[in-house]
């Protein structure tokens, strides 16, 4: 680049951010996996979570400046040179980089349920969903909840709290587990806030009082949701813009986190509409005297679709969605929105969770703005995480929510599936999905994953060269195939791009270094 | 005058078994190097397989910002220098945005940081949410802001019992005062009683003279009669009012009962001279006009039966509402007529519960001579309620007769659209009334604003002679069963 084309360089990327560029080169550096976002801090203050504030924001003001900025895609900050997303205080990976067995799903967070007698140390506000925090006989701390629906609420949180761990993600241990009133003593120290006022003595009325709002009970046993505490300190909610001012480990903002952007697939999967600061937690937590903060997703009683009951749009629309709202109105109400003619959910414990989803136009339910920034490369990599359990898995993860009725399970088993191959196609098959590279004898061995998970049917994977084909190769039944090595002791830039019929997916760079020994060093999905 | 831009508002403060038999099961997995040599405690997930050939099984940790080791990459928004001078045309928009929303953003903190209104709901309702005490504003274009507040109890008997207080001022009313109390099943019995006392002052109410006529201007003429002249007048209005309705309750839906009316009004010239209509003295012989010079009591009873087959909560999506009364003034103050009336409305689900057409008729008549009818209680159209898309009281004379198309639909789950057509026409006899030149169509669409269970308020716009405005949580009660108008 000459000097003037350096100057127009500096000039443009001053107005508009952009970089100047044209290749990508990885240094000779080993893949990361681990981030060290675990640096010691000083204690945050706790994130004041303001609903005034918070809903114009995200439903009025974010919008207008969005648009009013122009915004493009960008490449998510938080991926190593394979286009994967490291271990960090946001996410571990599990799924995504181990073969987890159904006994390690099935155990998902770990813990286990509370073994009884509980003791109630405080009452949680009569608000729509009631509960109480207790300890038990061992001294571990939960917050018991119970179900609005029959097996509904605590079933989902069981199942969606050991799936979203195994895709990765920090999520508490959460047990469906039953007690009796009898099991329970209260504290004589126990409070109960209430909106207004605080440290009101708990009383057995008041444990009366939750009890009755519980639907699922039997021989006076209560059916309840034992969620255990997380080690640490709660410091409220992550905001969804910009980094946490008092968290020096916190540098990239949260919309260019591919975990949080991928949330909304994972969200279509598990119908997980209400993504949003309410239902995120960080927690001040101490390891090796070191203290910092970790950042888990709580509160899953509402997905797998109950939160659809009552409101049949959800996962279709936002809360304030200008566009469903615009054509609506002018419709007059001839078009029949996608959500009025959803099937009826077929049992008591399951809510409206069906397995029919387009997973590129699902919206959650208020506005988050890491999905704005979402590229078909954070959805690619959340399709593999996903594709990667297998029915096994999925079983093992909803038989944690002790379902009565078996039928109900295997509905739940089979919708999970389902979406899980929805999102497959939709961001698998329209991209080059080579994956799993590694340099062998044979040359740059790779795995189509939509050819793999059986999304696709054969399909070619080309090399292009300057703007040629270079090479061609057969994708196997399995999805695996492999290109000529590299022959010398040169950085070799793959340009591969898979070819099914005639159509052209969009193309993938894979960066290896060759010589003693040839290594994959990086993967580009500009995507 | 709440025809033009008339606002009229009150602010009161949740088995399809296996359409895919494929599962997401897996080939054998990928090779992989060995294990980790040494596991963390309860995390024996980290000994498996793992997915990537290149997986050294290592974490190589690093800084954040080393987490993706490049010597160069191009930034994917490289494209944004097609975007820069629209970004640079559009910055001070965004700019202002931001400042003019600093201001608003602090209150809206001030409201979630002191729960103002959990505070306020806190204040205002009793424990049980059975008692309140509510602010109201109001607004009704060209006569100014209505203040007041409304104070109900609930639930202090065993039958559903319920007393309302109400109390507005300014605007449409100098003051206004009603107390209601209901009892719609006395002792748990198919009887009920409503008792509604009320007390007003109104400063700006309107006459254009009896008849179905077009509005004349004003141009200085002697006064006149009021079938003489349709000139758009102000008169001021005192009412108090004692209504009491004794019904029984066939089955949920059926009721007949007795009504007694005892109205005193007096009446005088319009109060200020910001309103641009003439006095209605200027205008009209108001000895002609009956019972304006001199006011009057008048004692009116009435035999009421009503069908409501409609839903008792939510948006009314099906059934129908049937009124029919009988009755009049027998002779007093040398006043006396006969008053029957009608109205039928007809809620049709055509889709989905939200899409809802509804059919409205309504008839009312007073029959005597002219000189024994006080003019205040001769029918009447024009109004947010009925022909909305003429002023309040625009027409006014024996019969009555209105039909109205109303279709409803959803935008969001707290707002309908709402588009309506309605004809009306009154006469002196019926023949005037079924006059086809007589009857004036009315047209117009809004807004209604609710959630599940209640229907807050709804903003309509509507056109007949002139363009109206009507935001009104007030609807009539043959459109909402928690309306509050009645014919």
């Amino acid at each position: 680049m000459n000097a003037r084309g350096v100057w127009c360089c500096i000039v443009l990327s001053t107005l508009v951010g952009g970089a100047c560029a044209t290749e990508t080169v990885f240094r000779d550096a080993p893949v990361v996996w681990e981030v060290a976002d675990d640096q010691p801090i000083a204690e945050p203050e706790e994130n004041e979570y303001n609903k005034f504030v918070h809903y114009p924001q995200i439903l009025a003001v974010d919008p207008v400046q969005r648009t009013l900025s122009i915004p493009t895609s960008s490449r998510a900050r938080d991926i190593n040179a394979l286009d994967e997303v490291p271990d960090s205080t946001w996410f571990e990976n599990r799924m995504g980089r181990y073969d987890l067995s159904p006994d390690d799903v099935a155990r998902g967070p770990g813990g286990g349920p509370p073994k009884l007698p509980l003791t109630i140390t405080k009452g949680k506000s009569f608000g729509s969903n009631p509960g109480f925090f207790a300890k038990d006989a061992d001294g571990r701390r939960f917050l018991i909840k119970f179900d609005l629906h029959p097996e509904m609420e605590t079933g989902n949180a069981a199942i969606v709290s050991r799936l979203l761990w195994a895709v990765g993600y920090h999520a508490p241990s959460e047990n469906v587990f039953w007690f009796s009133p009898d099991d329970v003593v209260i504290d004589p120290k126990a409070t109960m806030d209430t909106d207004l006022e605080s440290d009101l003595p708990f009383t057995r009325a008041m444990l009366e009082q939750v009890l009755s709002r519980s639907v699922s009970h039997n021989d006076g046993k209560h059916r309840s949701l034992a969620s255990e505490l997380l080690p640490g300190s709660p410091k409220g909610g992550w905001s969804d813009r910009g980094v946490r001012k008092d968290d020096a480990n916190d540098i990239i903002p949260h919309e260019h986190r591919r975990s949080l952007r991928a949330l909304q697939v994972f969200g279509a999967w598990l119908e997980h509409s209400d993504i949003n600061i309410r239902n995120t937690l960080d927690v001040y937590v101490e390891e090796d005297g070191r203290k910092f903060l970790r950042h888990y997703l709580v509160d899953f009683g509402e997905t797998l679709g109950a939160h659809g009951i009552d409101h049949a749009w959800i996962g279709y629309a936002h809360l304030f969605d200008y566009e469903y709202q615009f054509l609506s109105l002018v419709s007059f109400g001839m078009w029949v929105r996608p959500w009025e003619d959803k099937p009826q959910r077929p049992f008591q414990s399951v809510g409206s969770y069906i397995p029919d989803i387009d997973p590129r136009s699902w919206r959650e339910k208020k506005p988050y703005y890491p999905f704005r920034e979402r590229t078909d490369a954070d959805s690619f990599w959340a399709a593999k995480i996903i594709m990667r359990l297998s029915r096994d898995h999925i079983e093992a993860a909803v038989k944690a929510a002790k379902l009565s009725d078996p039928a109900a399970a295997g509905y739940l088993v089979e919708t999970i599936l389902a979406r899980g191959r929805s999102i497959g196609r939709s961001y698998m098959t329209e991209v080059t999905a080579l994956d799993r590279f590694g340099v062998t004898p044979d040359g740059l061995c790779m795995t189509d994953l939509a050819v793999h998970h059986r999304l696709a049917q054969g399909g070619i994977v080309e090399r292009i060269v300057d703007g040629e084909v270079a090479e061609r190769e057969r994708i196997a039944p399995d999805g695996e195939l492999c290109l000529a090595g590299p022959k010398e002791d040169a950085y070799v830039r793959y340009t591969l791009r898979t070819v099914r019929g005639s159509k052209e997916l969009e193309p993938i760079e894979v960066h290896v270094r060759g010589g003693a020994e040839p290594r994959v060093v990086g993967v580009v999905r500009d995507f | 005058m709440l025809g033009r831009a008339g606002f009229s508002a009150a602010v009161i403060v949740a088995a399809l078994l296996a359409s895919s038999s494929a599962s997401a099961d897996e080939p054998a997995p990928a090779p992989a190097p060995p294990p980790p040599a040494a596991p963390a405690d309860n995390e024996d997930w980290r000994q498996r397989n793992r997915v990537h050939p290149s997986d050294d099984g290592q974490e190589h940790r690093a800084d954040p910002q080393n987490v993706r080791p490049v010597e160069t990459e191009p930034s994917t928004v490289a494209t944004d220098v097609a975007l820069a001078v629209p970004r640079i045309i559009l910055a001070p928009p965004r700019v202002v945005l931001e400042t003019a929303y600093l201001p608003i953003r602090g209150l809206l903190y001030l409201m979630g940081r002191y729960q103002i209104p959990e505070r306020i709901v806190e204040f205002l309702y009793n424990d049980d949410r059975t008692a309140a005490i509510i602010p109201s504003i109001s607004f009704i274009g060209g006569q100014g802001f209505t203040a007041g507040v409304h104070m109900f109890h609930e639930g202090w008997g065993r039958h559903k019992e319920r007393i309302d207080f109400s109390a507005k001022f300014g605007g449409r009313f100098v003051q206004a005062y009603e107390l209601e109390m209901s009892a719609p099943n006395v002792a748990g019995t198919p009887f009920g009683i409503e008792v509604t006392t009320r007390f007003e002052i109104q400063p700006h109410l309107r006459f254009w003279g009896y008849g179905p006529q077009e509005a004349q201007e004003f141009e200085g003429a002697p006064p006149q009669g009021p079938r003489d002249a349709h000139v758009e007048t102000r008169f001021r209005q005192q009412r108090g009012m004692v209504r009491a309705r004794m019904g029984w309750s066939f089955t949920d839906e059926i009721n007949l009962g007795v009504i007694g009316v005892l109205n005193r009004r007096d009446f005088g010239p319009k109060e200020t001279e910001d309103d641009p209509e003439p006095s209605i003295e200027r205008v009209y012989d108001t000895s002609q006009i009956p019972g304006f010079n001199f006011g009057y009591t008048l004692v009116e009873p009435l035999l009421d039966f009503r069908i409501d087959s409609r839903f008792p909560a939510g948006t009314t999506s099906e059934g129908i509402y049937f009124n029919a009364f009988g009755g009049g003034a027998p002779p007093q103050n040398g006043f006396r007529f006969i008053h029957y009336g009608a109205e039928i409305a007809g809620f049709i689900n055509l889709f989905n519960e939200d899409r809802i057409l509804v059919l409205h008729a309504a008839h009312e008549s007073v029959l005597g001579s002219d000189d024994e009818i006080p003019f205040a209680d001769m029918p009447r159209l024009g109004g947010p309620t009925r022909l909305r898309g003429f002023d309040l009281h625009r027409f006014r004379d024996n019969h009555t007769a209105v039909v109205t198309v109303q279709y409803e639909w959803p935008i969001h789950e707290f707002v309908s659209g709402v588009g309506f057509f309605e004809l009306g026409s009154v006469g002196e006899d019926y023949e005037e009334l079924v006059q086809p030149d007589n009857y004036r169509p009315s047209g117009g669409g809004g807004l209604i604003f609710r959630d599940r269970h209640t229907k807050f308020f709804t903003v309509q716009m509507a056109y007949g002679d002139s363009f109206q405005v009507f935001l009104t949580s007030d609807p009539l009660v043959a459109f909402d069963k928690r309306g509050g108008e009645e014919l």
